[in-house]
C-alpha cells in the first residue's frame, strides 16, 4: 500500500500569530527579532521579506532595509499555544503526527482514508478546522514520502495543497529549483550550482556513487531523494528528537579563545543536562561558528562512546572548536549540538569498580541538574569563576560566561523556533 | 497552457505545467479531480497504459485513463493536483 504523508505548513506563522494579537499589524511588515541593535531576525512576514529582510540578519541591518517594519520580540507563549492547537487538530485525523517545528509537521494518513475519506477532502477539512480554531491559514503537501510532501507544500503555499500521485515523485521533483529541496542547506547551494545542478532533476544526471564519494551519506541521501525515494517514517512524540542544539549569541563579538571556550563549557553543560533529562546519550557532537563577517564554519565529530557527561561533551566540543576556529576574526555566535542520540541503558549496577563510579557520577549530575533548575543564575560561581580569567584547567569546571550573553535554544529544547541564529 | 505554479517548470526535454480544470469531462478519472483544481501535467513523454491523461477529443478536453491511441491528442499526463483549500 502506497504511503500517504501530509506535510502541513502554517503560512507566515509567527507574523500571523502576532497579527491575531494585534489586528492593526495586518498588511504591515512584521519582523520578529531579538533586541536591537545586535539581535538577530528570527522570522519576517511576507511583506518584510519583499523588502529584502531575511532570517539571520541583524536588527540594525533589517532596520536600514525596512524602516517601516514593526519589530517584536518572539512571544513563545503565544506561539506554543497556537502550535498546540494546530497539532491537536492534526491528531484527530491520524495517530502518527510528527512536529518538525512549531509551525510545520507531518501526518501519516496511510490507511486513514477508510475512516475520514479521500485525502484531498481531509486536507480541506484540516485547513477549515485550523482556520476556525486559530485564524491561521495552512498549506499542504501530499505524497508518498516525507521529502516529496515537504517539497509539495513549499510549492503549494498560501492556502493551497498539492497532491503528488504515487509513482510520479521523480517527475514532480525534476523541475523544482534546488533551493527548495529541504535536505539542501543554503551553504550547499553554491557548491551544487558549481556542479551545474540548478534543479533537483539535474542530480540524477550523475550517479549515486559519485555523490556518495563526494558528499558521504548526505550525497547518497540527496541522490535518492531526487529520485523520490525517502523511506523515513513519520515519528511521533519523543521519537522525533534527533539532535539537541544549544546556540549562543556572543555579546560583544569575541576573539579570545579561552573566553569562547568558557562559553562552550557552559553550553556543553546545558547540552548534557538536556540529554540526561531525556535519558539519552549523544553519539556525536557538532559545532557551528559564525564569525562577525557572517562567514560560517561547521563540523561534526563522532564521540569515542555514547555519553551525556558534561566533561566528555566539552572535551570533544573543545577539540572541534580548536579545529574549526582557524580565522583571526571575531566570533558572533556559536552552536553546539549533540546528534545520533541513543537511549541510556537501564542495566543496574551489580558490582563495584567503574560501574560504581559511573553511578556516583550519575547521582552528582542529577543533583547538579536539580540545582541548576532551581537556581538558573546562581550556582555557577560555586564552580570556579576564576577559570574565565585564568584559562582552561585540565579538569574541573569552567567559569561562567558574561551574564549579558543571550542564549538561544533549539528543537530539542522545546523552542524549535529559537534555532535560527545561523539561518 | 498557463503556468500557475509560481516557479519555472521547464527542464530538459520534459516540462511540467499547471492547467486549471474549468469543467470536468471525465470518463474514468475516479473522482480525484474537481472543478477549480489545477492539474499538474507532464508533457513530452509517451504515456503508459492506465495513466491518468488529459486528452483532446474533438473540440473538448477530457481526463481519462490512457488506453492507447494517437499521441497527437495527448495534452499531458496528470502527475498531481493543486487545489485551493
Amino acid at each position: 500500500m502506497a504511503r500517504q504523508i501530509l506535510h502541513i505548513n502554517t503560512d507566515d506563522f509567527y507574523a500571523s500569530a502576532l497579527r491575531l494579537r494585534d489586528p492593526g499589524l495586518k498588511g504591515r511588515p512584521v519582523i520578529i527579532a531579538g533586541p536591537a541593535p545586535r539581535g538577530i531576525v528570527f522570522s519576517a512576514s511576507y511583506e518584510a521579506r519583499g523588502e529584502g529582510i531575511e532570517r539571520g540578519m541583524t536588527v540594525s541591518a533589517a532596520k536600514r532595509l525596512c524602516s517601516s517594519g514593526r519589530f517584536f520580540p518572539p512571544d513563545w507563549g503565544l506561539f506554543r499555544k497556537i502550535s498546540a492547537t494546530i497539532f491537536g487538530i492534526l491528531e484527530q485525523y491520524s495517530p502518527s503526527v510528527e512536529a518538525v517545528s512549531l509551525d510545520e509537521g507531518y501526518l501519516d494518513y496511510t490507511g486513514c482514508g477508510r475512516v475520514f475519506g479521500h485525502v484531498l477532502d481531509t486536507g480541506s477539512r484540516i485547513r477549515r478546522d485550523v482556520l476556525a480554531e486559530t485564524g491561521l491559514d495552512i498549506s499542504l503537501g501530499i505524497a508518498s514520502s516525507k521529502l516529496v510532501s515537504h517539497v509539495a507544500s513549499r510549492s503549494a503555499k498560501c492556502a493551497h495543497m498539492i497532491d503528488v500521485y504515487p509513482g510520479c515523485e521523480q517527475r514532480f521533483l525534476a523541475p523544482v529549483d534546488i533551493g527548495r529541496f529541504p535536505i539542501v542547506d543554503r551553504k550547499h547551494i553554491p557548491l551544487l550550482r558549481e556542479l551545474g545542478i540548478s534543479r533537483i532533476g539535474d542530480i540524477l544526471c550523475f550517479s549515486e556513487e559519485i555523490f556518495s564519494f563526494c558528499f558521504g551519506r548526505w550525497g547518497s541521501r540527496l541522490y535518492r531523494g531526487a529520485a523520490g525515494i525517502d523511506p523515513d517514517r513519520v515519528r511521533k512524540g519523543k521519537e522525533r528528537v534527533e539532535e539537541f542544539r544549544i546556540e549562543q549569541l556572543l555579546q560583544p563579538d569575541l576573539v579570545d579563545k579561552n573566553t569562547i571556550l568558557a562559553f562552550i563549557y557552559r553550553m556543553s553543560e546545558r547540552l548534557g543536562e538536556k540529554l540526561r533529562g531525556e535519558r539519552l546519550l549523544a553519539g556525536s557532537i557538532g559545532m557551528e561558528i559564525r564569525y562577525a563577517d557572517s562567514v560560517t564554519s561547521s563540523g561534526k565529530k563522532r564521540l569515542s562512546g555514547p555519553t551525556s557527561d558534561d566533561r566528555s561533551l566539552f572535551d570533544s566540543a573543545g577539540a572541534l572548536f580548536e579545529r574549526l576556529f582557524s580565522r583571526r576574526v571575531r566570533v558572533r555566535a556559536i552552536a553546539v549540538s549533540a546528534a545520533d542520540p541513543d537511549p541510556e541503558p537501564l542495566q543496574i549496577c551489580l558490582f563495584g569498580g567503574s560501574c560504581g563510579t559511573a553511578e556516583k557520577q550519575r547521582r552528582i549530575y542529577s543533583v547538579l541538574d536539580d540545582l541548576r533548575g532551581r537556581f538558573p543564575e546562581g550556582i555557577a560561581p560555586l564552580f570556579g569563576r576564576a577559570v574565565c580569567a585564568g584559562g582552561l584547567p585540565s579538569s574541573g569546571r569552567q567559569g561562567r560566561p558574561d551574564r549579558g550573553a543571550r542564549a538561544e535554544a533549539a528543537p530539542g529544547d522545546g523552542d524549535p523556533g529559537r534555532k535560527d541564529i545561523f539561518k | 497552457m498557463k503556468d500557475l505554479s509560481g516557479f519555472d517548470t521547464k527542464t530538459g526535454d520534459t516540462a511540467l505545467v499547471y492547467r486549471r480544470v474549468d469543467m470536468i469531462l471525465s470518463s474514468n478519472a475516479s473522482g480525484e479531480v474537481m472543478e477549480g483544481d489545477c492539474l499538474l501535467l507532464e508533457t513530452g513523454r509517451k504515456p503508459e497504459e492506465g495513466e491518468l491523461a488529459l486528452i483532446r477529443c474533438g473540440k473538448v478536453e477530457m481526463l481519462c485513463r490512457w488506453e492507447g491511441g494517437a499521441v497527437d491528442d495527448l495534452l499531458g499526463l496528470v502527475i498531481g493536483v493543486r487545489r485551493k483549500i
